[in-house]
């Protein structure tokens, strides 16, 4: 996985379903997370994300060495996460926003969350519902009032134009 | 679909129900999916991308919380600041309003829900609309939220004997979180001495949903020839109302919404008279 080379420091990451991974360093501490924990030389041996599975870990360093291997050219990073995150699905986005938040790489994080917004755009509230795995808890009455207050109320407005 | 600067924006209209404010609990939420442990901020932060059509037509109906996040000024504030800007296009002719925007490199173009009424005429600012019109002698403004469907009177202003050279401008005033509109007019006033009339111009402002009446801008300190500029054309950056002659002056004077004050400036050099056209590029006035 680690791409460079010249600089052998590779560090092993284990997901919370036993994976290991080793990743480049240099890559590596794109995450504050792993950053703060090699900076206290807790990394020696295995580094352990509780909080990540193997699947999206595995993406997460995909990211990590791509974006790293990009030099300092923030459209050039940007067009690389938006093709990074193109072909991901929303439960595949979901994941890798909490990683994101749990590594605390907040580059991903805000591609990430753009994307679920972008994933969003135009879908029904039940399809929000569903996918946020949010039970309905308006009355149909307080639903009622919610949808009227966003409606087109243009009765008392006069002027010289109208007919 | 985004117009303007952002399209969060409210017109302060009150609440049905006065909500507490938000604070960042956890999700409370009975599910399995992986998003019931979705902490509130990163909710906020995928919530704050979403365009305002959405937001006003999905996300505030999903469930109580996203309402309750939804209906806080911080909310407001970073979605605007989340928003692409662009040019609010109205087409006289075929009476169709369209926004431009830059987005992801391209210029994208997208037909507004609400179409500007011709009136006397109209402005807009961070996705809002101000529009001009006349009514039985009085002359009034009122502010369109397309995104939010809300309109909002300014109070009417009756003008006394006859002005002209009516001007207007809509800015939003970043550090209080306010909308002024900016209205300015000349009064005709006879003079014994001379067969001309004098002009007196006058600059009125009015702080959106706060104001009853409309207060003076203080126009003293500026020369009669400058002030002829504040019936010339007006452009509106973030937070400033710019008045100039685009042929055949070299200077702006420039009322800054927030404080309140008019400040004349020179037109930088080798630009004087020959520049043709004056755009607002968000926070900066461009000259080409």
């Amino acid at each position: 996985m680690a791409a460079e080379t010249g600089t052998p420091t590779t560090l092993t990451l284990k997901s919370n379903d036993d994976e290991l991974f080793s990743v480049a360093e240099s890559a590596a501490i794109l995450s504050v997370t792993i950053r703060n924990m090699v900076e206290d030389g807790c990394a020696g041996g295995v580094i352990p994300l509780d909080n990540v599975d193997g699947k999206t870990l595995a993406s997460v360093i995909t990211y990590m060495n791509g974006i790293s291997a990009i030099p300092a050219d923030e459209e050039k990073k940007k067009s690389y996460r938006d093709k990074f995150l193109s072909d991901k699905d929303f439960e595949t986005l979901a994941d890798m926003v909490l990683a994101a938040n749990y590594l605390n790489m907040s580059c991903l994080m805000d591609a990430v969350s753009a994307k679920i917004a972008q994933v969003m755009e135009k879908k029904s509230v039940g399809w929000v519902r569903r996918k946020f795995g949010i039970e309905n808890d308006y009355t149909p009455e307080e639903e009622a009032a919610v949808k009227e207050e966003h409606k087109w109320t243009f009765e008392g407005v006069e002027t010289d134009d109208d007919n | 679909m985004q117009i303007a600067e952002g399209n969060c924006n409210y017109v302060p209209v009150k609440s049905p129900s006065p909500s507490p404010p938000y604070d960042f609990r956890r999700c409370k939420e009975s599910s399995t999916n992986l998003l019931d442990s979705l902490p509130d901020e990163l909710l906020f932060n995928i919530l704050v991308h979403l365009p305002a059509e959405d937001i006003y037509d999905h996300a505030m109906l999903v469930c109580r919380k996203w309402y309750r996040m939804i209906r806080t000024r911080y909310f407001v504030h970073e979605h605007l600041q989340h928003s692409t800007p662009g040019l609010l296009l109205h087409n006289s002719r075929n009476k169709t309003t369209s926004f431009a925007a830059m987005r992801r490199g391209r210029i994208e173009l997208s037909e507004c829900s609400y179409t500007i009424r011709a009136y006397e005429g109209w402005d807009s600012c961070n996705g809002l609309i101000l529009e001009y019109y006349s009514f039985e002698g009085t002359l009034g403004f009122h502010i369109i939220n397309p995104a939010t469907r809300k309109i909002f009177e300014i109070p009417r202003f009756s003008p006394q004997g006859t002005t002209i050279d009516h001007r207007w401008g809509i800015a939003y005033s970043a550090a209080s979180g306010e909308y002024k509109v900016a209205r300015t007019y000349a009064n005709k006033v006879d003079d014994e001495d001379d067969d001309d009339d004098d002009l007196q111009y006058v600059v009125d402002i009015v702080t959106v949903g706060v104001d009853e009446s409309w207060r003076c801008v203080c126009t003293q300190h500026l020369s009669p020839e400058s002030k002829v500029l504040l019936g010339k054309d007006s452009v509106t950056t973030e937070g400033f109302i710019h008045y100039m002659n685009s042929f055949d002056d070299n200077r702006v004077l420039t009322l800054n919404v927030e404080t309140e004050t008019i400040t004349e400036y020179a037109i930088p050099q080798g630009l004087d008279y020959k520049f043709r056209c004056c755009l607002s590029t968000g926070k900066s006035l461009s000259m080409l």
